[in-house]
């Protein structure tokens, strides 16, 4: 078989398989359109929050009104008894708490130092977090404003704090999750695509690919799968991110040299796992399962440091795990090549890795069949 | 063929398709344990922030020891300029770095009020947060202690009077149901449920396509109706059901968190959300009939519902279609059903709706009977 027939028979193969089409084609459009779906309004807003202002005086009316004025708060009520905040927890009616106590603007004037109670329903974090961040803003800015009142701390040495979020300035959701979990799912569709070809072949047992040799079908087929993802990948990196207004900060050229290695890695590996698993819809089972552990362990969620080692070592052996992290540095966070050297290196050897064992793969079930 | 004898047809399935078997008791067992091993105790420390001090005094200085000494923070360099503290922010060597001015010390003895800037990485939104109100939290601290005076470190017994009489009022924050702060009670009673709910449905997909392998559906039909259905669902549900018993003990029990509710409504709702599940994956399968779009549409359905159940993201700030979605996923109704029991331990007739959902569900049987009907067996 020549390589122009090997690539025409691999084109073949893919187009007229109902199942890859579906899952490809299917998958890459259906989700585009479903993940983002929960974040499109990006920050939550305006929390509902119950007030229990014990003191009710100019001050502790102030305070509240400061408080209502942030983006992240809204009081919803004001109730004068401390177990009424718990119910109207419990039955979702405030998502927060903040408790002004009694005798506050007195406390005040004598220096006394009075506490504020404020609190959030932390079954709910992102919630709870902007809550906590809106109401202790204003509790610090506040405190700050009644010291320089006080004519004897004039001139005690202080200064101001200016913290700037850098790369996701808006602190969006979509911008968080959305870049890494699209590497994911073309990195999921690219492996179950490469595996239910693979699996396909091993079902029917005859056909085309059993006369190659395994190189130079393992060759082909990356070849063929490159040029069908490279509209895929546009859509996914191109228009989707600009669609949903994510930044895209790296040079085209940049991005290539990080998706085309990933791309190879990917697929190979689904090579090898469509060699592996027998049945095609296993193939989608295996990786359906794989998603939710390698989303938590790519290091954009929860800092890989605090991941234990044994995990960690396991995932690094996943192509998704590098790419995802050098996507963000590249495209997120204005890296350099240069700074992604580590994590690009990791990608083309896993490539060249899960290459070889498909090679080997193939060889050892072509001999076997052949005996 | 009895009931009985159904369920032990069924058993051989399984025990005959090695795959299968794996599929409900291997992938589980490692998923839970892998995941739950990825937050360890869910709490935050020694976060990597870098610091570029132009001052070089003892003010700057006490302020890189103030946040090394925060468990959240640890002052991983000191970088000579901005540049270098941003380059290794973008490599991700750092989350953020704290840029002291010149004159700082000098600055802020004579009132001037200087700047201290810190950028901190918001593309990582979660461990963003945790730095900044870290970095708020020590520097505020700092500040009030440093108008305190020359005390400082002494632990001098007045400390405490000035330093209130630095902050105004104190303020004291609580995270309700969950009061150590973890990260793990937080996301692992979402994660796992999720995980859980991928299963659930796949793996009863994964047993209709054995059946149709190894008997036909056909054959497994001739029993009837009623007993081939009801004894795949039969063992199905006993093993899933496990899992989530498995789970539910682990959290509660193992792990020690409240659990302020009745744990025989949670089960409940866990049961029902298992059956629920075997009806979306029966319909899935009777769609379509065939093994791999069936898993396709499983794969399509489940593998956001995470995204979907408002544990991470809250519900009512999606759009109205993520509500419509997250309502069509079983699961969210039991993290409901699971939030108000182990959390606030409220009356069961609260989630009263997500017990209506859960039944509804089950409408969905109506899809494998209509069209084995409509194919009048001919399947």
């Amino acid at each position: 078989m020549s390589w122009l027939e090997l690539i025409k028979a691999e084109f073949r193969a893919i187009l007229t398989n109902p199942a890859i089409l579906l899952t490809v084609i299917g998958g890459i459009l259906f989700y585009s359109f479903l993940y983002p779906q929960p974040y499109i309004n990006q920050i939550p807003r305006e929390q509902k929050v119950v007030l229990c202002d014990l003191d009710n005086t100019p001050t502790s009316r102030d305070f509240a009104r400061k408080v209502n004025a942030t983006s992240q708060v809204k009081l919803i009520a004001n109730v004068y008894k401390k177990n009424k905040i718990k119910d109207m927890i419990q039955k979702k009616e405030a998502l927060g708490y903040l408790l002004i106590p009694k005798n506050f603007e007195k406390d005040l004037k004598l220096q006394k130092s009075p506490t504020i109670v404020y609190g959030g329903n932390a079954s709910y974090f992102l919630i709870y977090g902007s809550i906590a961040e809106g109401i202790s803003n204003v509790a610090n800015s506040f405190s700050k404003d009644v010291i320089k009142l006080r004519k004897n701390q004039f001139h005690k040495p202080s200064f101001s704090i200016d913290n700037k979020p850098l790369f996701n300035q808006t602190i969006g959701y979509i911008n968080y999750v959305i870049p890494a979990v699209f590497i994911l799912i073309l990195h999921q569709i690219m492996l179950i695509g490469a595996g239910i070809q693979g699996a396909t072949q091993t079902e029917n047992k005859s056909g085309y690919w059993l006369h190659v040799n395994p190189s130079k079908l393992i060759i082909a087929r990356i070849i063929v799968y490159l040029v069908i993802y490279a509209p895929i990948i546009l859509y996914y990196l191109g228009f989707c991110l600009d669609a949903y207004s994510v930044p895209h900060i790296a040079h085209l050229q940049n991005l290539l040299f990080l998706i085309i290695p990933f791309t190879i890695a990917a697929t190979s590996f689904g090579i090898l796992i469509g060699e592996m698993i027998p049945r095609r819809e296993l193939v989608t089972f295996f990786i359906l399962a794989s998603s939710t552990p390698l989303v938590f362990t790519a290091g954009f969620i929860w800092p890989t440091s605090l991941i234990p080692s044994w995990l960690n070592f396991l995932v690094q052996w996943i192509p998704s795990t590098p790419s995802i992290m050098a996507f963000l540095k590249l495209n997120q966070m204005g890296a350099d090549l240069s700074q992604i050297t580590s994590e690009w290196l990791q990608v083309v050897i896993l490539a060249f890795l899960y290459i070889m064992i498909s090679w080997l793969t193939m060889r050892i079930k072509k001999a076997k069949a052949t005996k | 063929m009895s009931f009985y004898e159904a369920v032990k047809e069924e058993l051989k399935l399984y025990i005959k398709d090695k795959w299968l078997l794996s599929s409900v008791l291997i992938v589980p067992f490692v998923l839970f344990v892998i995941i739950s091993n990825i937050f360890g105790k869910g709490l935050v420390v020694d976060l990597p922030v870098g610091i570029v001090d132009f001052d070089k005094s003892s003010y700057s200085r006490d302020i890189a020891r103030y946040i090394d000494g925060s468990d959240k923070l640890h002052v991983k360099s000191l970088y000579s300029d901005e540049n270098r503290a941003l380059k290794a922010l973008k490599n991700n060597e750092i989350y953020a770095y704290i840029s002291i001015p010149k004159d700082f010390e000098a600055n802020s003895k004579k009132g001037l009020n200087p700047i201290i800037s810190s950028f901190y990485n918001t593309q990582f939104i979660l461990i963003g947060r945790i730095i900044d109100s870290a970095l708020k939290m020590t520097l505020w601290t700092f500040d009030a202690k440093l108008s305190v005076g020359k005390t400082l470190f002494k632990g001098d017994t007045q400390i405490k009077q000035a330093y209130n009489e630095s902050i105004a009022f104190t303020q004291q924050i609580t995270p309700l149901y969950n009061m150590e702060f973890s990260y793990a009670k937080f996301l692992l009673p979402a994660i796992i449920p999720c995980v859980w709910q991928i299963l659930l449905i796949a793996t009863i997909v994964l047993n209709i396509i054995a059946q149709q392998r190894e008997t036909g559906l056909k054959n497994w039909l001739k029993i009837g109706f009623a007993k081939a259905f009801l004894s795949k669902i039969f063992l199905h549900v006993v093993i899933m059901f496990s899992w989530c018993v498995g789970f539910i003990l682990y959290f509660y029990e193992f792990l020690g968190w409240n659990m302020n509710g009745s744990y025989t409504y949670l089960l409940f709702g866990g049961f029902l959300c298992t059956l629920a599940s075997s009806a979306v994956g029966f319909a899935i399968y009777f769609s379509s009939y065939n093994p791999t779009v069936a898993l396709s549409t499983t794969a399509s359905y489940t593998a956001s519902c995470l995204a979907f159940v408002g544990v991470t993201f809250p519900v009512s700030d999606m759009s109205p279609f993520a509500q419509v979605w997250s309502s069509l996923l079983p699961i969210t109704h039991y993290i409901n059903i699971q939030i108000s029991q182990a959390n606030y331990g409220a009356n069961p007739f609260t989630t009263i709706n997500d017990i209506y959902f859960l039944l509804g569900f089950n409408l969905l049987f109506a899809i494998p009977i209509l069209s084995i009907r409509l194919k009048k067996g001919d399947i």
